[in-house]
């Protein structure tokens, strides 16, 4: 006989209450497993936006000790090297500690040629846009020695709204100058971040500013180079390079230590604690909580269709049927639920983005996220009918027939 | 009529699987919420350690922590000389010391880099705290040479940190010669001479002077005295008030993580002890006509059956608890984001915490049992004996 697909539908609409209610508690699952499968995915996804043609090279002791400026000359001699520019943390906020975001010092010379693919130059001071928008801000880059590159972030975000030609007071924590005063710098240019790693709210600043200012005593702090960023050339072996730099420092001052781009994203990552595991232990008692929910109420549906189990077998219907048919009915909730939490996921990207800011980088509820979450609550929808339906194969249809439900 | 209290304990024995799954729904929320609050305890212990009231930090004016702040020997020198407040020992030496502070690279035990604390110490560094550092293995560096001593959780995490093994700091060996306990966030640092490691890490200057002080010290008047003294700029801070700063970030990560992940669990497990409940009401409508005609009153009905659900969260909770008691004690890294480096601490499950999450659990229930509960003491009589 046929599939009683009308049967099925009426079990589904004569418990609306109790259907609605699974529905919506898998809805709520799906939701928070798309979300947590969206954060975890977000941070793989900066390590894997950096350039295979990248080195960073630091110190072997620790990401807080500078390498000498010196090095930079004997780098650039090494065959493989394309372009090298320093990259320093300086640290310092705006107006109070919580209004932080990172700048780093930078080759101003250097740092837009490095970063032709990483970062789109959108404005320049003077209100260049459009392609000539970057020669504009190497040009006012170089001009100014208090000049700085901010992300869009900072110009369109509430707490900074920094415009071109501004000039921005940072307070350091790190460098401070002698003057006990804020540090200065002048927005000449605004990017967008062309690739996941990089936040849209850094600001670039030039490492000769600083150097300078530690050499004149006019602020505290020796001249250094954080890590030197090495652009490498196509044609040799990335490996080779990072060898090579490395061997040369190898007897001090400063041991180095080089790695790829991605090696240096994931060590920050990393660094916070192992994050995927920790939020995977949690999503999956997310969904180990929900399976038992709809499980459940999929086994109270079929104790109290044992009965009716026996009248379909007495009409005819292998008993297989009425298992089919929770397990039909499952599967209906659980998609159901399963498409409401993605929606709801849709919906919330860009609120979600907006209160976890840079705590949650490249959040995205991408297609095969939505496609493993709806395959995740199929899974869910079969297994908890087959759980409910098993009873049945094993009554024979008088038994059936006598329980009361 | 009394509460038909043993009517609903006994429905419960009856329905053992269907409660049983009911009461999982409930008890992973518990066991999520009991984990990651044992967690943030266990790292927020660390930071409370006992007497960090009689000791104070100095830093350079700005610094929020020894990563940012820099202390030129002479200055440093001054403090632990002239400053008042400073206590002495029985030999009159100052109980104060300057250290040096670094996130040193180290390869972990299963692969990877970390950033794993570096300090450097001097001999009163061990005598000032008011809990002083315990020696496990081995003996304490000879001031003069190139030695460390390890926190005990580093010895199984780390490579290069055994008794006997060389830790190399760039370029200069310094051998592991023993290995200490310290029940606070600096017992999972590696600890060397200062001089020494300056030397090794080629850096100017100190990071901080941490010292023992008066127990009625007043700080904001030392702070003036601090300011005014032309050949420093430095704050002092007690070092509770130090080390609350520095939990802030992991801290407050993990407590807004337990309440976004306890709402949404929450209301997932509502919904399932809702569905049950609905159906344990569905099912016993004749017993339920049965007690309103015998005399007990809806306001009995509508109790007995919230209590019914709130024993479902209880057994929930409990199982919760047991899910996450195994992990007690363990212990696991992460990093401190105020100093970017890594410290080892334990899931701490305390009385408060298994408490409130027995008590969520309850909730969940109650919430989950009120309206079928209300269904329940709103049947009609004749209507409900008749099915």
């Amino acid at each position: 006989m046929r599939f009683p697909f009308r049967l099925a539908m009426r079990h589904l609409m004569a418990r609306k209450a109790r259907n609605g209610l699974t529905v919506l508690a898998i809805s709520i699952a799906v939701f928070l497993l798309c979300f947590l499968i969206a954060v975890v995915q977000g941070m793989e996804e900066g390590i894997r936006s950096a350039s295979s043609h990248r080195l960073v090279t630091q110190s072997a002791v620790s990401l807080f000790v500078d390498l000498p400026t010196s090095y930079q000359q004997k780098i650039d001699t090494i065959d493989g090297v394309h372009l090298t520019t320093k990259f320093r943390w300086f640290g310092a906020y705006y107006q109070e500690r919580k209004n932080f975001f990172a700048q780093f010092a930078v080759d101003h010379q250097r740092f837009l040629d490095m970063y032709t693919k990483d970062i789109e130059i959108i404005e320049a001071v003077g209100g260049t846009t459009g392609p000539a928008a970057r020669a504009a801000v190497q040009k006012a880059f170089a001009s100014d020695r208090r000049a700085a590159i901010i992300g869009v972030g900072l110009r369109d975000g509430e707490r900074f709204g920094f415009q071109l030609g501004d000039t921005v007071p940072l307070i350091p924590s790190i460098y401070p100058r002698a003057d006990g005063n804020a540090w200065e710098f002048v927005i000449v240019g605004i990017y967008r971040p062309l690739k996941a790693r990089i936040p849209d709210t850094t600001m670039y600043i030039r490492a000769d500013y600083l150097n300078e200012a530690f050499d004149s005593g006019e602020a505290l702090g020796s001249r250094g180079a954080g890590v030197y960023y090495v652009n490498t050339e196509e044609s040799v072996p990335i490996d080779q390079v990072a060898k090579d730099i490395d061997a040369l420092f190898a007897n001090g001052p400063q041991r180095t230590q080089t790695i790829t781009e991605a090696a240096f994203a994931s060590f920050f990552v990393s660094a916070i604690g192992n994050l995927p595991l920790f939020l995977g232990t949690i999503g999956g008692a997310v969904l180990f909580s929900i399976f038992f929910s709809v499980v459940n109420t999929m086994m109270i549906s079929g104790r109290q269709r044992l009965q009716e189990s026996g009248i379909l077998q007495a009409l005819g219907f292998r008993p297989f049927v009425s298992t089919m048919l929770l397990i039909w009915e499952g599967l209906i909730i659980s998609l159901l639920g399963g498409g409401i939490g993605i929606l709801l996921a849709l919906a919330t990207e860009g609120s979600l983005i907006r209160i976890f800011a840079q705590n949650i980088r490249n959040y995205q509820i991408s297609v095969p996220l939505m496609l493993l979450a709806l395959g995740i609550s199929a899974l869910l929808g079969i297994v908890a009918g087959l759980a409910a339906g098993i009873p049945f194969l094993r009554s024979s249809p008088t038994e059936a027939l006598r329980s009361s439900g | 009529m009394a509460l038909p209290t043993g009517y609903t304990t006994r429905n419960l024995m009856r329905r053992r699987s269907q409660v049983l799954f009911t009461a999982l729904g409930i008890a992973f929320t518990t066991a999520v919420l009991c984990g990651i609050l044992s967690l943030r305890n266990g790292f927020e212990q660390l930071f409370r350690p006992l007497g960090a009231e009689e000791v104070a930090v100095y830093l350079r004016i700005g610094a929020t922590s020894e990563g940012d702040s820099g202390i030129p020997r002479e200055s440093a020198r001054i403090i632990i000389k002239e400053r008042p407040e400073i206590l002495r020992d029985e030999l009159g030496n100052p109980l104060a010391a300057a250290e040096c502070f670094l996130a040193l690279y180290m390869e972990k035990m299963n692969g990877g880099l970390v950033n794993a604390p570096l300090r450097g110490i001097e001999e009163a560094s061990l005598k000032l705290h008011p809990t002083p550092p315990r020696l496990l293995e081995g003996r304490w560096p000879d001031w003069g040479s190139d030695e460390v001593v390890v926190g005990r959780p580093l010895v199984a995490r780390l490579k290069n940190c055994s008794l006997g093994d060389t830790l190399t700091l760039n370029t200069t060996p310094f051998a592991v010669v023993g290995v200490y306990e310290f029940d606070n966030s600096q017992g999972s640092e590696i600890w060397g001479p200062v001089e020494r490691m300056l030397e090794a890490l080629d850096r100017p200057v100190y990071n901080r002077v941490i010292a023992r002080v008066q127990p009625d010290l007043d700080f904001a008047m030392a702070t003036e005295q601090l300011e005014e003294d032309p050949r420093l700029s430095f704050s002092i801070t007690r070092q509770s008030e130090y080390l609350a700063a520095q939990t802030t970030g992991l801290s407050t990560s993990l407590l807004l993580l337990s309440i976004f992940l306890t709402i949404i669990m929450g209301s997932a497990a509502v919904i399932g002890t809702m569905n049950t409940m609905l159906a344990t009401v569905a099912s016993r409508t004749h017993e339920i006509g049965i007690l309103l005609a015998i005399g007990y009153s809806r306001i009995e009905v509508f109790l007995a059956f919230l209590l019914e659900s709130a024993q479902v969260g209880l057994i929930g909770g409990l199982i919760g608890l047991l899910m996450v008691a195994p992990f007690h004690g363990i212990e696991t890294g992460a990093a401190n984001f105020n100093t970017f480096t890594d410290i080892s601490f334990s899931f701490q499950l305390s009385p408060t915490i298994a408490l409130t999450s027995v008590l969520l659990s309850f909730l969940l229930g109650l919430i989950g049992g009120a309206i079928p509960a209300w269904i329940a003491a709103n049947r009609s009589v004749v209507d409900a004996i008749r099915r």
